[in-house]
């Protein structure tokens, strides 16, 4: 079952009140957010990885996108990021229609996204691997043999938390440090809207909390945030919002206070109370 | 390349040789996809073993002076010993990175068929013919040779389909090309198996080496033109299909001779090639085979 | 560590002096690396007074292979991309000039840009649709582009359309010989005379060398500018993962084409120049083979892929060892296997290359080794630079991180783990790889300690 962000949303098993700042908004449509998403699927042969999703992301708020394994999230996210088109639906960021446009166009909209099988260069220094998305997409560029890059780059990585780790290679990193790297990656390329693929999947305690306060910060910084992950643990603190999605669909949207108390989110993601 | 046995424009015999030819291209050609599809690598070296099998027939009929019979079983065995001493020497260790072991397979190729020549016979060998003579079908006369040819290679592509599909080794054939960590998580020694590709690999094309030799003489760089129509072949029938070789091996073997023998001779191996290039720009994965593109 | 300022002039927060264009010229304040780099190009200039008058030619011939090598770096050892068959641009520019200029009888000046234009055509026709598929299938398109050519020589070796008239030579070649650039013969487009006591024709050959070496410079400054500008970076991370390359909002397509392209234009331009010299005339057995793909590729792969530099310095050495093959008082019979080191040839260099292959995938130069994939990270490790997760578990690095020979190893062997022969081998491999990154390591840590 999916719903959209009419007025008209008072499926019993969504709302728990009319005070569920989406259920102000209008029927979806391209401006309702920065980035728009209208029944979206993606089918891989005989199987639905996504079944006609929508949703709307709006300006500097932080959006989780919750699910159990499996139930579509990144496949959600590659659709949108251009890894692949989705076979139905559209994607619109900022009012216009980008449906299917490749990845690094994507970027250059705004778009950033982090993976969540993190995708370092392990060949190159951390430094290197942010100041290669710092790098112009232009065959014949000098950019990075003046310093200024440079200066960039490390500046982005002590943004992230790698400051101290600039000059060794991915393969030395910790877990955490990939993350940070991936961000670092994301936020080099000058997004606006960032999508965080299962950040705190792997990481300690004290480790969530710093992400999760960095993401924070970023956000305080202008940007808007979906985060994808199934460990609720750190994501409830962090978001505004909440989208749940299982098998392809959609079940629950709302605060997180709501996503808590939500049976179906219950039942079908933690078999209980929450 | 593919010469004709006999230059009649004896209809029986023209399709007998397509029938014919285009099996033994299809053993060399599922031994290369056999071992790309459960290996993961393009032996590259697969035209040295052919030439390997020609050379070894043409000592074993020349220097030793046994029959030719016996050179066609020095030669499998010959083919098959190289490509498992390959498999074991080098590529196994090189084998999860794809630009080394494709650099190093053809390399090593290079070397084997250059040692040959220069330690071996830089000119022509020949070697003497399996079955002479000509049996009357249905009122046409055909080679004997071709007859055996289509005959042996048949017989030894059945038995592979039976291996493959009734046996367990067989079966951890197909799990490995499949999956080489899920195999391995049932138990499947991945090495051992592949090996077995290998040993396949180098029997089926060391065995087409001395059928070639015998057809039509050999030399140092007789695996090039081969190997190359079983590139055209495998990547028509789809790299890592058994089937899909079969297929594509008969589609080109029966275009290009008829190219052949009713156009122009010297367009010989040409539309075998502009198959593969069609092929590769249009729809890379072949009839049979996985997904190709970047 | 450095204090202050570093090898590459940053400071110890890693940030950049931005220094400006004459420090970086002044010889004296270059790495030693670069020294080293200059010192060879000094002794490449003056190499050929030193050598018989009559092998020459075989020199220039060494120049013509350093280019091909370092075209075939440009996109193979950069972007990961193989090409197999690179000798097809080779001859695209050689074929081209010399159809040109003997059948259409341009001068060699108008002839061999055409051909260059053309070879980086070729280059564009094939590398759009090659580079959508997967590595494997790029390298055997490559592959197959030369016997295709070979055929295509045959079919219309009388004859080819407009283009050329005079047919495209078969098997043998051309009868007539091109124009040659600069010689002592009268039809040169630049006739030398005698010189400093040297007769004319070797006048001849010591010119069309130094023209073949200025062409080497020229190539090689505008190589070293885009793989040391962020388009080589670009290049390196499109091999490692094309993925994080896109995610980071660049295009991999449009660099790859254009390394291939470059690739090509470079392999032409070469083609075409040595088919008007003495070292090459355009014949099929010499330009158009997989051998001479082969050579280029072990030449990069023993100089190391991936630094241009590398490239040139394994094709002088290779063709360097060929001439010392060759020379009269080696022409002996080797002991065990009756033939004379030059009848051997090529074996013996592929040997090399299939063992550098094996043992040091990332070859000889130096400068490759900062950027192989295992080695930055292996030598911190060594050193016992260790961190604590902030769990106190192990590094990623530690559990996840291993050589691909030895993870292959130890994951897919029989039941029973690797067989004795398996693990002697891997043993001696690792043996080995260790060995040559402690030495380069050793190697490097001298040099600076030197330069201090």
């Amino acid at each position: 079952m999916s719903t959209t962000t009419d007025a008209d949303t008072s499926d019993d098993s969504t709302s728990t009140g009319t005070e569920t700042g989406l259920a102000a908004e209008t029927a979806a449509g391209p401006d309702d957010g920065v980035l728009v998403v209208e029944h979206l699927t993606k089918r891989f042969g005989g199987l639905t990885a996504v079944d006609d999703l929508s949703f709307a992301v709006q300006e500097q708020e932080i959006l989780g996108f919750i699910g159990p394994n499996g139930a579509g999230k990144s496949t959600t996210f590659n659709c949108i990021t251009g890894t692949y088109p989705p076979t139905e639906g559209t994607v619109y960021y900022r009012g216009e229609d980008v449906t299917g446009e490749s990845a690094y166009d994507m970027v250059k909209r705004g778009m950033a996204r982090t993976f969540q099988s993190f995708a370092p260069l392990y060949d190159r220094t951390v430094v290197k691997n942010v100041a290669l998305a710092l790098t112009p997409d232009k065959l014949f560029s000098l950019s990075g043999l003046r310093g200024g890059t440079r200066d960039r780059a490390v500046e982005i990585c002590e943004r992230v938390g790698l400051g101290d780790r600039l000059d060794q290679t991915p393969g030395e990193l910790p877990h955490a440090g990939l993350l940070r790297l991936e961000l670092g990656r994301a936020l080099a390329t000058d997004p606006e809207l960032i999508l965080v693929d299962e950040p705190f999947a792997g990481l300690s305690n004290q480790e969530v909390g710093e992400v999760s306060d960095l993401l924070a910060d970023l956000r305080a910084e202008g940007l808007t945030l979906v985060v994808v992950d199934h460990n609720m643990r750190g994501l409830l603190d962090l978001i505004d919002r909440a989208i749940v999605i299982t098998f392809g669909s959609m079940i629950a949207e709302g605060t997180p206070e709501e996503i808590r108390t939500d049976e179906q989110v219950q039942e079908a993601y933690l078999g209980g109370e929450l | 390349m593919l010469e004709l046995v006999s230059l009649q424009t004896n209809y029986a015999n023209v399709l007998l040789n397509a029938l014919s030819i285009s099996a033994l291209y299809a053993l060399v050609a599922i031994g290369f996809t056999m071992i790309f599809g459960v290996g993961g690598v393009l032996n590259l070296a697969h035209g040295a073993l052919i030439t390997v099998g020609g050379f070894t027939a043409f000592w074993t009929t020349g220097a030793l002076g046994l029959s030719i019979w016996a050179g066609l079983l020095a030669g499998a065995l010959l083919g098959g010993l190289v490509a498992a001493a390959l498999y074991l020497g080098v590529v196994q260790f090189v084998q999860d990175d794809a630009v080394v072991v494709l650099l190093l397979t053809l390399i090593i190729g290079f070397m084997i068929t250059n040692g040959l020549r220069i330690f071996g016979q830089a000119g022509t060998i020949s070697i003497p013919q399996i079955i002479g003579g000509s049996t009357s079908f249905l009122g046409t006369p055909v080679e004997n040779v071709s007859i055996f040819i289509f005959v042996a290679s048949w017989v030894l592509i059945g038995a592979l389909f039976a291996f493959v599909n009734y046996t367990a080794t067989g079966k951890a054939i197909l799990a490995v090309s499949m999956s080489d960590k899920g195999a391995s998580l049932v138990g499947i020694p991945s090495t051992r198996i592949n090996l077995y590709t290998w040993i396949i690999g180098g029997l089926f094309a060391g065995f087409a080496g001395v059928l070639l030799t015998s057809l039509q003489g050999g030399s140092w760089d007789m695996g090039i033109s081969p190997l190359v129509l079983s590139f055209a072949i495998v990547v028509l029938g789809g790299l890592g299909s058994i089937r899909g070789s079969v297929i594509g091996a008969y589609i080109i073997g029966f275009i290009d001779t008829i190219t052949v023998s009713i156009f122009d001779p010297q367009l010989a191996g040409l539309t075998g090639l502009a198959i593969l290039i069609v092929v590769l720009l249009v729809r890379p994965q072949g009839l049979l085979g996985r997904e190709a593109t970047a | 560590m450095s204090t202050a300022t570093d090898r590459d002039g940053h400071d110890d927060r890693g940030r950049g002096r931005g220094g400006d264009l004459t420090s970086l010229l002044d010889p004296r304040s270059l790495p030693l690396r670069h020294q080293f780099g200059l010192v060879g190009l000094v002794l490449l200039a003056i190499f050929p007074l030193f050598v018989p008058t009559t092998d020459i030619p075989t020199f220039i011939g060494a120049i013509y292979l350093m280019l091909f090598a370092m075209s075939w770096d440009a996109v193979s050892g950069y972007t990961g991309q193989i090409s197999l068959g690179h000798a097809f641009f080779f001859t695209l520019g050689g074929y081209g000039s010399a159809i040109l200029n003997i059948q259409h009888g341009l001068n060699p000046f108008l002839s061999i840009p055409i051909a260059t234009a053309v070879a980086a055509l070729g280059g564009l026709l094939i590398g759009v649709p090659a580079l959508r598929v997967r590595g494997p299938y790029l390298a055997l398109i490559t592959l197959i582009l030369i016997p295709i050519t070979r055929q295509l020589f045959v079919l219309f070796s009388d004859s080819f359309l407009f283009i050329a008239p005079g047919g495209l030579g078969g098997n043998s070649g051309f009868t007539t010989p091109t124009t040659p650039l600069v010689g002592a013969q009268p039809g040169a487009v630049i006739t030398v005379g005698e010189l400093g006591g040297l007769g004319r024709f070797v006048v001849g050959n010591l010119a069309s060398y130094y023209v073949a070496f200025l062409l080497f410079l020229i190539v090689l400054v505008v190589l070293l500018a885009i793989t040391r500008s962020d388009a080589g970076n670009v290049f390196k991370a499109i091999s490692e993962d094309e993925s994080a390359v896109a995610a980071s909002g660049l295009n991999p397509a449009k660099f790859k084409i254009f390394a291939f392209v470059l690739s090509a234009a470079v392999g032409g331009l070469a083609g075409a120049m040595a088919v008007h010299s003495p070292a090459l005339n355009p014949l099929p057995q010499q330009l158009l083979t997989i051998e001479l793909s082969l050579t280029v590729i072990i030449a990069a792969v023993i100089g190391g892929i991936g630094t241009i530099v590398g490239a040139a310095v394994g094709a002088f050495a290779f063709e360097l060892t060929e001439f010392i093959f060759g020379l009269s008082t080696l022409q002996f019979q080797l002991p065990l296997v009756g033939q004379s080191l030059e009848d051997l040839f090529p074996l013996p260099l592929f040997l090399i290359g299939v063992l550098t292959l094996f043992f040091l995938p990332e070859g000889i130069v130096p400068g490759n080794i900062e950027l192989g994939r295992d080695a930055l990270t292996w030598l911190r490790q060594r050193r016992g630079d260790r961190e604590a997760a902030a769990d106190g578990g192990e590094s990623w690095a530690e559990t996840e991180f291993e050589p691909a020979g030895r993870r292959n190893l130890e994951a897919t062997s029989g039941p029973g783990g690797p067989s004795g022969f398996e693990r002697t081998v891997e043993r001696y491999r690792k043996r080995a790889l260790e060995y040559g990154h402690d030495a380069l390591d050793r190697t490097r840590r001298v040099i600076r300690e030197y330069r201090r």
